[in-house]
């Protein structure tokens, strides 16, 4: 107590002579002499021991300060390592991809799909040949029929359970769906819909995250036993493990043996790097402590479970368990056997290096030193090592690396982004439900590549198809150009074009919707036409075939798609109309009104076009089109549902009877060729279609729009320089749709009038009305306030039709 | 075969009553009952008709709508629709779950497309009149 006192007053005198000496040395050199001498008296002194007190008294102080010091910013630095190990586990912990589905299949008896188209669907779903009742997502082809192991699924309204059926088919549809065991009728069952594609995070991580309760116990213990057998026991550091691995290590001569635990090894993959130094083994470890210490063991194998790095597919790194199981075998994690769930654990040792796709071997020799181990540990019996340790391990096929659907998936994002920000496209793990049917979108890639194939010495053709559902304009399919999985440029969408005689109806529905003065059989003129526009400068549209006909119905004149006649009717009817009714399908023309608008100098995509025709086929109802059904976030629930809406934009009555018109097109018009390509399908020999053929000038473009009472499909074909392609509307895009239509299993339209509308038989020449069993005569729509004044007697179409007429006669 | 039901709808009127613009309206299920067929509903070979997949469909909407969810009835029915397009009952409902959640500009529209399946003087095209009417108010 007594020395103490005066150490405080040497310390602030040592303290002030630092400052005094400091100033000294910062004026003169000399007094650095001075001290020196000052040191030397002060050794020989009288009182060295007083001074050498001092001295472990400063230098005391000092340790002492900076460990304070240096403890202190310990302290920060442990403080902020757990802040940010909290954040990471308390928050979101993964940055999860979002999924995307096709639609699901649903099937029900009379359901419409060939087998070899079901069996695509299948693969596209990732369905495996084998029926196996114990391993969901197996199928086999049986009489009739096939024999399936569905999957379970969550959609947003339920959850599906994996379920063993039967389906047979009668031709080309299903006639009887089964319970595979009991034998009892399924009225309608939705099979778990093809993950299309995956939208990765940064570094394109990816991983399906797990519960620890859904994790199987024997994969828990086992990967314990493995890698951690203290795992409960410790508070997140095994230090006695740690001095064992290094006596190993010393040993050896080399790293052989690691002693991290899990929640050590957790934390690697969380935050560090891979380098090997003391800096990092230490973070590690303090992390693994705090992280211990605040959460259950439970919570942290299961972050272990979803984190762990276990392979790698192109560019995609595979993360967690569930994921893997689903990567290399097919299978949930429950429906793994002994022998693939201790392969799964022994590879965390080292992903790529125990690849079983790669390595078979290296693998399956981990596979029985990993069931060893389980086997001591008895968390397999004798005889489940037996067989496990037998059986080679197979890995599936990997899944496809090319990308399946870039044109589809490219417009998903595009409607995407109008709600959701790409960040949390990339990263909320969000379930993506789409309209896309696998079948279809095949049988439209197929069909244009085909054609295009048929012109090998065009190198510069491409083509872009679009097929929607004519009621729900659902996007069925969409191909962006011939190189099917290449994802540049999406030509449904991107290329604009001018789209010909497509823009035709529009014309015809327009003095259509005017009954009073103009029905399919009021004349106009088909003259040569000659416009000359403010500059002075002349425009003389010529029909295709250079001639003209004088006077012609409207019917004969769109069926026919006469040029001249419909530029005449145009400019009566005003072409400002025309475009304002374009503009009410949904269309964005930017054009002023010109008389070549009449004639389709518009510039459109395909997907413009579809949503053109996409009101005529909804019986004047505007519906948008829609690549997107749902989308539901990581825990399953509804964020977004992209439900059905429509709205009225033309009206239905001149809409049915324009429709009857396109149908003609294709009955005896520019299309005449494609009706027969229906004869003997599912749509019947009588097979109704309306659709329109265009072509633009020096054959650059080659376009067909067309629908049946379900389906409807545009096509493009052209070049992306615009270059001539020498093929007309029919002899190009419309092969293409007739190619994929014919095997879409589309209805035939109904010849129902809607109220308001007759149908009646005229005279084909007069446009007169006419008895039905006359020579020339065709049965047409008209609004029942405005049907033709005057009626014709005709000549009897033979023997035949006087018969018809005379029992028509009794019968009335 | 496929069993032919008609759907009616049995307590459309006292929904009906309440009219589009009550808050107490939004709350009420649609309500979709179905009763086998009767001759005296297929007029001009335009049968309202349902599959027994559509009828297990609707059954679902039904209690969907029974709880207030009328969103998942509305996904529902548009199943049902995939199936049966045409359907002019399937887009009554439509119309009917769209009215029961306050959206009457959808309700009159679907009603509208449903009315363009049937002839003038279907009972169900009366009743698609009615709604129309109902929202209107």
């Amino acid at each position: 107590m007594v020395e103490k006192k005066p150490s405080k007053n040497k310390k602030v005198s040592v303290r002030k002579k630092k400052v005094n000496t400091k100033k000294k040395l910062s004026n003169r050199v000399k007094p650095a002499a001075q001290s020196k001498s000052k040191k030397t008296k002060l050794k020989k002194g009288a009182a060295p021991k007083k001074q050498r007190s001092i001295f472990n008294w400063l230098r005391l102080i000092l340790i002492n300060k900076v460990s304070f010091i240096l403890f202190v910013c310990f302290c920060i630095y442990v403080a902020y390592l757990d802040v940010v190990i909290r954040q990471k586990f308390d928050g979101k912990k993964w940055a999860l991809p979002a999924r995307v589905f096709a639609r699901p299949l649903e099937l029900y008896h009379g359901y419409e799909i060939t087998s070899e188209q079901f069996i695509r669907e299948l693969k596209s779903a990732n369905y495996k040949v084998g029926f196996n009742s114990n391993v969901s997502g197996t199928y086999s082809k049986i009489k009739n029929g096939f024999r399936i192991q569905t999957r379970k699924f969550s959609f947003s309204d339920e959850n599906t359970k994996s379920i063993p059926i039967e389906i047979i088919f009668a031709s080309d549809s299903i006639a009887k769906i089964n319970h595979a065991t009991t034998g009892k009728k399924i009225d309608l069952i939705r099979l778990d819909p093809a993950l299309i594609a995956s939208i990765y995070p940064a570094h394109n991580e990816d991983r399906q995250l797990i519960k620890i309760t859904a994790v199987p116990k024997k994969l828990k213990s086992g990967l314990i036993a493995v890698e951690d057998r203290n795992f409960y026991g410790h508070h997140g550091v095994a230090p006695f493990s740690i001095l064992r691995a290094l006596w190993a290590n010393i040993r050896a001569g080399k790293v052989v043996q690691g002693g991290s635990t899990l929640t050590q090894q957790l934390i690697k993959n969380f935050h560090l790097s891979s380098n090997k130094t003391i800096w990092r083994k230490a973070n590690e470890a303090i992390m693994a402590l705090l992280l211990d210490a605040h959460y259950d063991k439970d919570e942290i194998l299961e972050a272990y479970l979803n984190e762990v790095y276990l392979g790698q597919d192109g560019n995609r790194a595979i993360h967690g368990f569930a994921l893997a199981s689903n990567y290399y075998f097919n299978k949930p994690l429950d429906q793994l056997g002994d022998g693939e769930m201790a392969l799964l654990i022994g590879m965390v040792r080292g992903a790529s290096y125990y690849d079983p796709t790669r390595h078979p071997k290296r693998a399956n020799k981990l596979k029985n030193l990993v069931l060893k181990i389980m086997l001591d540990q008895k968390i397999i019996s004798k005889q489940g090592y037996n067989n496990a340790v037998n059986k080679l391990v197979k890995a599936v096929g990997k899944p496809a690396k090319k990308r399946k659907y870039p044109a589809f998936i490219d417009l998903l994002r595009r409607q995407l982004k109008t709600d959701y920000d790409e960040d949390d496209l990339r990263t909320e793990g969000l379930r993506i439900f789409t309209t896309l049917e696998p079948y279809l979108q095949y049988e439209a890639e197929q069909s244009l590549k085909q054609q295009i194939n048929r012109y090998k010495k065009r190198k510069n053709l491409d083509g872009a198809v679009i097929v929607t559902s004519t009621d729900s304009a659902e996007v069925l399919a969409l191909v962006g150009g011939k190189n099917t999985q290449y994802s540049g440029f999406n030509r449904a969408i991107d290329a604009k074009r001018q789209i010909g005689s497509l823009i035709k109806p529009m014309v015809y529905y327009t003095a259509l919707d005017n009954p009073k003065r103009y029905t399919l059989v009021s004349k106009i003129r088909d003259e040569k036409i000659d416009l000359i526009d403010k500059k002075g400068k002349s425009w003389s549209p010529r029909n295709y075939d250079k001639q003209y006909r004088g006077e012609v119905s409207l019917l004969d004149s769109l069926v026919n798609s006469y040029n001249a006649s419909t530029v005449r009717l145009g400019l009566d009817l005003g072409i400002i109309n025309v475009i304002d009714n374009v503009k009410l399908t949904g269309i964005d023309v930017k054009t002023k009104p010109y008389p070549s608008v009449l004639l389709g100098a518009v510039q459109l995509s395909p997907m413009d076009v579809a949503q053109m025709y996409q009101v005529f086929a909804a019986n004047g109802y505007r519906i948008p089109l829609r690549a997107i059904r749902e989308v539901l976030n990581k825990d399953n629930q509804p964020l977004t549902r992209y439900g059905l809406s429509l709205k009225p934009v033309l009206n239905s009555k001149t809409v049915f009877i324009l429709n009857a018109a396109l149908q003609k097109v294709i009955e005896s018009g520019t299309a005449k060729r494609l009706s027969k390509q229906f004869v003997g399908t599912a749509c019947g020999d009588g097979c109704k279609i309306a659709g329109k053929t265009g072509t633009t000038n020096d054959l650059r473009d080659s376009w067909f729009a067309g629908f049946s009472a379900d389906k409807l499909g545009v096509v493009w074909m052209g070049a992306d320089g615009n270059e001539p392609i020498g093929l007309t509307g029919s002899a190009g895009a419309m092969q293409v749709w007739s190619g994929m239509m014919q095997n879409a299993h589309i209805h035939t339209l109904s010849g129902l009038p809607p109220d308001g509308i007759e149908q009646h038989w005229v005279d084909e020449e007069t446009g007169f009305l006419a008895d039905k069993h006359c020579k020339g005569v065709i049965s047409l729509p008209f609004d029942k306030d405005y049907l033709p004044q005057l009626s014709v007697d005709c000549e009897i179409n033979g023997f035949t039709g006087a018969l018809n007429k005379a029992i028509d006669w009794i019968k009335n | 075969m496929n069993k032919v039901f008609v759907i009616f709808i049995v307590t459309c009127l006292s929904i009906l009553s309440v009219g589009c613009g009550s808050s107490n309206s939004r709350v009420k299920p649609a309500q979709v009952v179905e009763v086998k067929h009767s001759s005296s509903e297929v007029k001009k070979g335009r049968n309202i008709t349902g599959s027994s997949a559509v009828v297990s469909l609707m059954q679902k909407a039904q209690k969907q709508s029974n709880i207030g969810n009328n969103s998942a009835a509305a996904a529902t029915i548009e199943r049902a629709l995939r199936i049966e397009p045409k359907n002019p009952a399937l887009w009554y409902n439509l119309a009917l779950v769209k009215y029961t959640s306050g959206d009457c500009v959808s309700a009159i529209n679907f009603a509208k497309k449903s009315s363009g399946f049937l002839m003038d003087k279907h009972e169900l095209a009366y009743k698609n009149k009615q709604l129309i009417s109902e929202c209107k108010k």
